[in-house]
């Protein structure tokens, strides 16, 4: 068919120079070249499409189905979809689309007085936790068919007890614009202190956070806990003022603060409250209701909402995400607003939009470079009535917003063409606006094109507008996009786009996310690379950690409307990936203590699998054979340089993990 | 003159050796086919090409305030000297002229060491990077767009040093950016951060039986990739051969060499120094980039304490027990000048802008786009202070200077708009690029000349 083409094009082209050599008429715009288009075949599609969705390699039987007919794609991505393995990349991809990673514990700073103390293993849980809620709140969307454009306006949040409880905590504090910072606790009984030793009566955690009790916040410590400096000499620990509720929250987290960090004290969360996720409803509270109480573990545990005084709505209120986008009395929620709309819309405010409307900055320094003809005359023009949507709400800092001259400042939600004046409703206005601005549909679609492809589809490609159409003519259903797009030409390639009639059609590494999910789900290595890992790694996990490091992962940056994503393979991504695949065939073959997915005994079998599952080529695929023989003359001729038959063996598995198509997306 | 449709058409298909044709069968790009040498042979003065190790900050950290030029003005604010000595002021002689700076710019001018000794080539260059929002890092490193194809000023350098210098790769490393904002991009795709002792782990071969081995497994990965290719179209064609590449450039890799990645420990600034430098000697890549913290995002830094230890941190060349200090610009100089570098390495350091000097006293600084002061470290590299600051509208902004003085005026011929572009092109000379070149391809700015030894 290509060839056919290229005949008919070249053939066309010839005669038009024909024509044009014997005319000589003032010059026009010669016609838009177009390149000749060679569509890829099912075999590599239907790998790429399966490998992005769940980091499997397609049977033999699925390439069957879309070689006979590719319309079969689409109802194979609606089984894949329901995988476990679908799921996890989900959570994944969300977590990045949303911008709820790339956190640290003092990345929470701005939102409590202090960072908590937590030892390792609870900071790398509480971590996790935070970057998956949002991601899990999508997942749940998408799974129970919910528009979504309730990722923008929703209040309810999949969360687990202790993340109920940082919430709650984070409530607590009354930080102000002008730098006022006191816990609600101690505003409400400013003789207020917590105990902490051995000497305690309490009889336990529950008698502990009785209020009213003769042991309210008095808490059990082991005798070896008040060890060191800051007073931790002491048996009982007193504290008062605002540090009472800052170490209660450390000590439910199994630490005593500023004291001998090597003795832990015991959390009061298990495993399983870690691992328990639910929906949870944030609502503030009804009049004279309290906010609920952080500490108050039992409760946290049976509740499906926790009140709050600060409202939140959407991923963009998340701890993650102002973790991630903390402001500042310089900033003003500047930020957090731009980094919403290349969210929520794929688009950034920048310093040419001027939407025509009043500026608001009321920023009366002696440099007043918000003048006309200024290089920040732009940007705040535009940019700053939509951050008083925020500045309503919230402090700078997160916290309930009380200052009544930001509440009552009028916002504006006016962005890419949609123009609403005299807002009052603070982040609820935002959100609203949100979820029906005409751009929403185009920024999913796009997000996915550089989930799959490492590169932006265009949107004016007439498939691009049938797909984002689609989805919003669908009810937005995410389940239902992520077909569309994955079937389309725009990710398969099957046949010519308007995106890619100018450009080629790339084939890309496989990014850190993929290749590490192919490596854990091909081979049953659960996260080999250790990216959700929390508490001891295994030796692989150690080893393959630290060198997935150098695979170039997506990632988001301040500003930027694009991920960032690599997708050429240099010299440090064919070294990391070769060393991967050697630190996994240590896990994979001949693996002591049993069972050993491989077995050097049984190196046929083991070869057969490496071609299938490792490089994605079923025995229908025209290079399964010519492939398996490469690796089986490797196996041999290992063996006849003195190899040992595991390490023959290994060193094969190691060309079928390297290989072009393991590594790979697009082959 | 005009053109006809025949030789409009004629110039688009036959031209430059029929490259639009060729481009066509192919599939390759115009500009790849306009001149697939270049990226093999050395068009520049060889025995000139340098190595750029470049530091930079999507942050906009305060690099510029405690500079030389800055302690002569008594209201701008500096981190107390009485709780920062580091920031007492302190004098420095330039090319035969004295200069006012903190007192840790000043030790590492001073330096007696002659590893460290940057007093003959270190250049500080006060001009405007005319943007005042970190988002425009990226605008920044492309010279506000005036490179040909928007390439970003060090990769359109490594592009033409690669050649001369005799790299494994054409493209820029990152080995230290604090996040994505700063990462570099080449040929308008983004190149990757990695991660130092990633990069250790990585670039170390295996031991053991397996890498009796290697030479077997290369040589079946070439027998799959042309298996795959006999059924691939162009473009999988084409990144068959660039991942067949990346394996060649990893055997490449003189392997004599990797032990000096051996002693990084961290990914901090003293694992970016040691990464940097390593993959410099092992001759990988023309440009490294790190980051070298000055302070970060400081609105709110009380004493500006922050500004003074991460200052402190990366110029200071002892630390507070007289010991050498292995994080900042004297740790660079003594590591190239250990690996006999010292002369094929240029340091570039900029940010996306400066921070304010005056408006918040000694509570923090915000961004200032009308403020910068790169700094230049290279043999090619004249010492000196260029251009200055005067106070307006209640901050103080960079002056016009002039390019062959260097001296700050307000008729100078680099204009606050110019800056950037002269930074850029002053860079470029300095590393090999002839002046010529730079007139088409940079269309901002004219070399500093003040600032190079070639004048």
């Amino acid at each position: 068919m290509f060839l056919r083409f290229r005949r008919r094009f070249f053939g066309t082209l010839g005669l038009g120079l024909v024509l044009s050599l014997s005319c000589s008429e003032p010059m026009i715009d010669p016609p838009p070249m177009e390149a000749p288009f060679e569509p890829f075949l099912p075999e590599a599609y239907t790998a790429k499409v399966k490998g992005l969705l769940t980091g499997l390699a397609p049977t033999d039987a699925e390439l069957q189905a879309v070689k006979a007919d590719p319309a079969a794609l689409a109802g194979l991505i609606d089984g894949w979809l329901t995988t476990p393995e679908a799921e996890q990349k989900l959570l994944a991809f969300f977590q990045q689309s949303f911008q709820q990673t790339q956190l640290t514990l003092p990345s929470f700073v701005d939102q409590l007085v202090a960072a908590p103390l937590f030892d390792a293993t609870t900071t790398a849980r509480f971590l996790k936790t935070v970057r998956e809620s949002f991601a899990r709140t999508a997942l749940d969307v998408m799974k129970q068919g919910r528009p979504w454009t309730e990722v923008v306006t929703t209040q309810k949040y999949m969360m687990n007890a202790p993340l109920m409880a940082y919430y709650a905590y984070a409530d607590s504090w009354l930080l102000r614009d002008a730098g006022q910072r006191q816990n609600r606790y101690v505003v409400a009984q400013p003789a207020l202190t917590a105990s902490f030793g051995s000497t305690v009566t309490s009889a336990g955690y529950a008698e502990s956070i009785m209020t009213g009790g003769a042991n309210y916040l008095k808490f059990k410590t082991p005798s070896t806990t008040n060890t060191g400096a800051n007073g931790c000499m002491t048996d009982p620990l007193v504290v008062s003022g605002n540090n009472t509720m800052l170490y209660v929250f450390d000590y439910m987290h199994g630490r005593l603060r500023n004291c001998n960090p090597a003795m832990p004290i015991g959390s009061q969360w298990t495993q399983a409250d870690w691992d328990t996720w639910k929906m949870v409803t944030v609502r503030t509270p009804n009049g004279g209701e309290q906010p609920t109480r952080f500490f108050d573990v039992q409760a946290l545990r049976s509740a499906n909402e926790i009140v709050l005084t600060t409202p939140r709505a959407g991923f963009m209120t998340t701890p993650a995400f102002f973790a991630n986008w903390p402001t500042n009395p310089s900033n003003q929620h500047r930020v957090t607003v731009n980094q919403t709309m290349i969210v929520a819309l794929g688009r950034s405010f920048d310093d040419t939009i001027n939407n025509n409307i009043p500026s608001i900055d009321t920023d009366t320094d002696p440099v007043d470079h918000v003048k006309p003809g200024t290089v920040c005359f732009s940007c705040h023009l535009s940019l700053d009535p939509m951050r008083q949507l925020f500045r309503q709400t919230y402090s700078f800092y997160g916290s309930e917003q009380t200052d009544p001259a930001q509440k009552n400042l009028a916002g504006a939600f006016a962005f890419d063409g949609v123009t609403l004046m005299n807002l009052s409703g603070g982040i609820k206005d935002l959100a609203t606006n949100l979820a029906t601005h005409p751009r929403l549909p185009a920024a999913w679609v796009q997000k996915l094109c550089y989930y799959a492809n490492s590169t932006p589809c265009l949107e004016e490609d007439p498939e691009f507008v049938r797909i984002a159409t689609a989805f919003q003519a669908g009810g937005y259903n995410f389940r239902t996009l992520v077909r569309d797009v994955f079937s389309s030409p725009l990710v398969t390639f099957a046949a010519r786009t308007k995106t890619f009639t100018e450009t080629e059609p790339p084939v890309t590494i496989s990014r850190q996310e993929h290749f590490c999910a192919s490596i854990s789900n091909r081979l049953g290595v659960k996260d080999v690379c250790a990216l959700d890992a929390v508490g001891t790694l295994t030796t692989v996990q150690r080893t393959v950690g630290k060198l997935s490091l150098s695979v170039p992962s997506a990632s988001y940056s301040r500003g930027a409307e694009s991920p960032v994503v690599s997708r050429d393979p240099n010299l440090f991504f064919r070294a990391a990936v070769e060393n991967i695949c050697l630190a996994t065939a240590a896990e994979v073959i001949d693996k002591v203590p049993a069972p050993s997915k491989y077995s050097s005994a049984n190196a046929s079998m083991a070869i057969d699998d490496f071609v299938q599952t490792v490089m994605a080529l079923p025995p229908s695929h025209p290079r399964y054979a010519a492939a398996k023989q490469i690796l089986e003359e490797h196996n041999t001729q290992a063996k006849a340089m003195g190899a040992t038959a595991a390490d023959a063996l290994k060193s094969t598995f190691v060309v079928a993990c390297s290989s072009p198509t393991s590594v790979s997306s697009g082959l | 003159m005009s053109l006809t449709r025949r030789q409009a058409i004629l110039s688009a298909l036959l031209g430059s050796g029929s490259l639009g044709l060729r481009s066509l069968a192919t599939g390759l790009p115009v500009a790849f086919l306009t001149n697939p040498l270049r990226a093999q042979t050395c068009t520049l003065d060889q025995a000139a090409a340098q190595f750029i190790l470049m530091t930079t900050s999507d942050s906009g950290d305060p690099m510029n305030a405690n500079m030389p030029g800055t302690y002569a003005f008594p209201d701008i604010a500096h981190p107390p000297a009485a709780m920062f000595p580091d920031f007492a002021q302190g004098t420095m002689t330039l090319s035969g002229k004295q200069h006012l700076a903190a007192m840790c710019w000043a030790d590492l001018v001073n330096s007696a060491d002659p590893a460290i000794s940057v007093k003959d080539r270190i250049a500080f260059i006060h001009h405007s990077t005319q943007n005042n929002s970190h988002t425009n890092q990226p605008k920044v490193q492309r010279i506000m767009g005036m490179l040909p194809r928007q390439e970003m000023l060090v990769s359109y350098l490594a592009k033409q040093l690669a050649p001369c210098l005799g790299t494994v790769q054409k493209e820029p490393v990152v080995v230290g950016a604090s996040g994505p904002g700063e990462f570099l991009s080449y040929e308008g795709r983004s190149l990757p951060k990695l991660s130092p002792t990633a990069l250790r782990d990585t670039l170390l071969s295996p031991t053991g039986g397996l890498a009796n081995l290697q030479a077997l497994r290369d040589k079946d990965l070439d027998r799959l990739n042309a298996l795959l290719k006999e059924g691939g179209n162009t473009a999988q064609k084409a990144y068959l051969d660039r991942l067949a590449n990346s394996q060649r450039q990893v055997r490449s890799i003189e392997q004599s060499l990797l032990s000096n990645l051996m002693s990084i420990v961290n990914d901090g600034p003293a694992g970016q120094i040691t990464a940097a430098t390593a993959l410099m000697a092992m001759k990988v890549a023309p440009v490294v980039s790190l980051h070298l913290p000055f302070g970060g995002d400081n609105h709110t830094d009380a004493n500006l304490a922050r500004e003074a230890a991460q200052t402190t941190e990366s110029v200071a060349p002892l630390d507070a027990g007289g010991m050498p200090r292995r994080t900042g610009f004297a740790e660079i100089m003594r590591q190239l000048t250990a690996l006999g570098l010292r002369d094929q390495v240029t340091l570039f350091a900029m940010n996306v802008f400066g921070r304010t000097l005056k408006k918040n006293g000694t509570t923090g600084r915000d961004h200032w786009g009308t403020h910068h002061v790169s700094v230049m470290i290279g043999k090619g590299i004249k010492a000196g202070v260029i251009g200055g600051m005067e106070l307006k509208n209640g901050e103080y902004n960079a002056m016009p200077f002039d390019s062959t003085t260097g001296m700050a005026s307000a008729g100078g011929d680099i204009t606050l708009a110019d800056g950037l572009g002269a930074v850029g092109k002053t860079l470029a000379r300095s590393v090999g690029l002839p002046e010529a070149v730079l007139s088409t391809d940079l269309m901002l700015g004219k070399p500093i000349k003040a600032a190079l030894v070639s004048g």
